[in-house]
């Protein structure tokens, strides 16, 4: 059974009850929510994904809720639980679902150790994994973004999975979060992507989510073997430039990038180092999205 | 504290390093710290870890297997260098 088995009447009731049990990838994460634009975003983005029965297993129990204060009949506020925790503080309402998907990040990012944490994007392409380590405001997900909009399979936009014994890039496919700009560069690029309503006014200025591709949402479960490294740059007005990367270098950027790196210990490290070694390691400045697709289509054909 | 020709160098706890053609990483356990070193300072950190050194005796060890043979004043600035992030220690007689 998939979200979209349900009506988005069922799936806000579902939500609002005993919660929904979502299948993301290798993990489950149940979800309760009373507010309608989590039910819609849930039910539009998600659409796609398996259900798993009430009272499975879940790796992450979450709840988007209304904290009990006066500002709800004023200002109306969200805020995320995770175990009856509250990692962040309250923002306004019609954040709802952005806070859900941040929410989310939290969770893989802080707790879940059994794999290598980077942020940063994974795509595929013919059974090859790309990896795009990246702080915020690199050009990332736009990249990600476009190339998954061109017929790369979608592993991860924020956050990549790295089995920490085989070395696998571990699919852990969600909407892909895109910020101002970004937003009407992707739509433009490719109208028949679907995006969810936009959060304005954020810290992040206007935040939008674009549905992960069906075809990448259905093989969530098949990892992929890293052979790429590429660390993205977006530069206004540069040709798009592929150069090697030095290995040691490339190493100290992965590891800058990675959540839990220093909780992993000599794990993380060795870890980091066997993506090193068996990886191409390379920097990459862009503007323009064609020019970028183009260069990443032929190393794919490499 | 000052050192001199006759100070004994060791580097006296467990690393995990990796190295390829253009430098070398390192993890130190006991603090949970990475490093980022030349392929030069990496192999003197080996060798302090199987031997204790004297700055001479060690610059002579190098000097005689590195191909492209580094000065004493460059292998002295990593002995310091080690030092300062605490990979290496002298040995207090």
């Amino acid at each position: 059974m998939n979200v979209s088995s349900l009506t988005r009447k069922e799936l806000a009731q579902r939500l609002g009850q005993d919660g929904l049990y979502l299948r993301i990838g290798f993990c489950v994460v149940h979800i309760r929510s009373a507010f309608p634009s989590v039910a819609h975003g849930i039910h539009l983005l998600y659409a796609d994904y398996p259900l798993e029965a009430n009272d499975s297993f879940a790796d992450f129990h979450v709840s988007i809720d209304a904290p009990r204060n006066l500002r709800r009949w004023i200002a109306p506020q969200v805020i995320f639980r995770f175990d009856q925790y509250l990692p962040f503080k309250p923002l306004p309402a019609a954040q709802a679902f952005a806070l859900f998907e941040w929410g989310l990040n939290w969770c893989f990012s802080t707790q879940y150790h059994r794999h290598l944490v980077i942020h940063g994007a994974a795509i595929e392409k013919n059974g090859r994994a790309l990896i795009m380590p990246a702080p915020p405001g690199s050009g990332k997900s736009t990249l990600c973004a476009a190339l998954v909009a061109r017929g790369w399979r979608l592993l991860s936009d924020e956050l990549s999975l790295i089995k920490l014994d085989v070395l696998h890039v571990v699919p852990m496919c969600r909407p892909l979060s895109l910020k101002n700009e970004s937003l009407q560069i992707i739509q433009d690029f490719e109208p028949s992507l679907t995006f969810g309503p936009p959060a304005y006014d954020t810290s992040k200025g206007t935040v939008g989510h674009m549905r992960a591709p069906t075809a990448s949402v259905l093989r969530s479960q098949d990892c992929a073997t890293p052979a790429w490294v590429i660390f993205p740059k977006y530069q206004a007005g540069s040709a798009a430039q592929l150069q090697p990367h030095a290995k040691a270098e490339a190493f100290m950027k992965i590891a800058e990038n990675t959540f839990n790196y220093s909780m992993l210990g000599p794990e993380g490290f060795e870890t980091i180092a066997n993506l090193v070694d068996c990886c191409d390691c390379h920097s990459f400045t862009y503007s323009q999205l064609n020019e970028a697709i183009e260069i990443f289509n032929a190393l794919a054909e490499t | 504290m000052s050192h001199n020709d006759t100070t004994l160098w060791q580097a006296n706890r467990a690393f995990y390093s990796r190295s390829w053609a253009d430098g070398a990483v390192l993890y130190d356990a006991a603090s949970g710290d990475t490093h980022h070193l030349t392929l030069l300072a990496l192999q003197i950190l080996r060798l302090l870890q199987n031997d204790p050194y004297t700055l001479p005796a060690l610059s002579a060890r190098v000097l005689a297997a590195e191909a492209n043979t580094p000065n004493q004043d460059t292998i002295e600035a990593i002995v310091l260098n080690l030092n300062a992030l605490r990979l290496i220690e002298p040995i207090l007689l």
